[in-house]
């Protein structure tokens, strides 16, 4: 049960951090990355878990059930949309990857703590592979935000003509 | 299978495939009022929610319905969540950017576009593309009228900051300016 607090407050933070990067961002864009990322979590989670059986959990105890989605609805699209915007800043290079890396290992960290704590158990997964989900992920996330990019920039170069 | 194929190629992915060219074709024959970047996000924002919504409670505990043939996330669950269901969103908004509606008529607009899309689901059902397992059509009706009223709150507040033409040429004529 604590857990499901813990992620309450997380989730809470995670509004809030992207209400904060709605200044800083496009907001149309944190939106747009926000509502894809969760369709990407749930895409895959739902590829390993139901059709490929890689993952298994109890699916009869709901306390299980809600504790992992709700990081699923707030946490982790926070950190990826906060990646998002790492990426598409003008920091260094350098800088860019080490967030990347910090901002993977949080993301992988979550399913490691769930599989600590027999909510979840990998059956043929391991963390190499969950790295490779999220970087899958993040790849669809900035062509996206990529593409809204560019539709912005037309729609505003069209209704200036 | 990352996404299972249908166990029998029978009605419901008939249903499926029949709607999706009707809709695609109608929205494609209808004048866009709406910008690129609006249709973006209100669909990316209906597909979130459709998955939202099967992946919550068609699954243990609930399973309060299931779509198609599996109880596993199959191949044309993705035609019905990416492809399918967004039309509606697409046309309650586009018509939504044409009427304009206030107050009461706003009220009705919504309500009209909610019975629509219960109905649609309803006859949806009689293929067999939702089995109810517990869950109820009505129950199908008041979260088309959340869904609906959001996607327009939605779509207003990209629309204020990338709007289509339609929508340029109104703010135009109220800014006083002579419409290009």
């Amino acid at each position: 049960m604590e857990t499901v607090w813990v992620f309450l407050v997380l989730a809470i933070v995670s509004f809030i951090s992207l209400y904060i990067l709605m200044k800083k961002m496009n907001a149309t864009n944190v939106l747009g990355s926000y509502f894809l990322s969760n369709i990407l979590l749930t895409n895959t989670g739902v590829i390993i878990n139901l059709n490929l059986k890689l993952t298994k959990q109890d699916p009869s105890n709901e306390l299980i059930f809600w504790t992992q989605k709700i990081p699923e609805l707030s946490l982790k699209p926070a950190l990826l949309v906060w990646i998002i915007y790492i990426l598409f800043s003008s920091r260094p290079i350098f800088k860019k990857l080490i967030h990347l890396f910090v901002f993977l290992t949080a993301l992988v960290s979550i399913e490691v703590y769930f599989v600590s704590i027999n909510y979840l158990e990998w059956v043929n997964w391991n963390v190499f592979y969950s790295y490779l989900r999220y970087i899958l992920i993040i790849i669809l996330m900035a062509v996206y935000a990529f593409y809204l990019e560019k539709v912005m920039h037309r729609n505003k170069e069209v209704n200036t003509i | 299978m990352i996404f299972p194929l249908p166990e029998k190629f029978d009605e419901n992915e008939l249903f499926i495939i029949f709607s999706t060219i009707i809709t695609w074709a109608i929205m494609f024959m209808l004048p866009k009022r709406i910008s690129a970047v609006t249709i973006t996000i209100i669909w990316t924002f209906n597909v979130f929610l459709a998955l939202l919504a099967d992946i919550t409670i068609t699954v243990k505990p609930y399973e309060l319905y299931f779509t198609i043939d599996h109880k596993a996330h199959e191949l044309f669950d993705v035609v019905l969540h990416f492809i399918t269901y967004p039309t509606l969103p697409y046309f309650v908004v586009n018509s939504y950017q044409h009427y304009k509606p206030k107050g009461l008529k706003f009220l009705l607009f919504v309500v009209f576009w909610g019975g629509a899309a219960t109905a649609l689901e309803w006859t949806s059902v009689q293929f067999n593309v939702f089995t109810y397992t517990g869950w109820k059509v009505h129950l199908s009706f008041l979260v088309y009228l959340i869904v609906f009223a959001a996607t327009i709150w939605l779509a207003n507040f990209v629309e204020k900051k990338y709007p289509s033409v339609w929508n340029s040429k109104d703010l135009n004529m109220k800014k006083g300016s002579a419409p290009q």
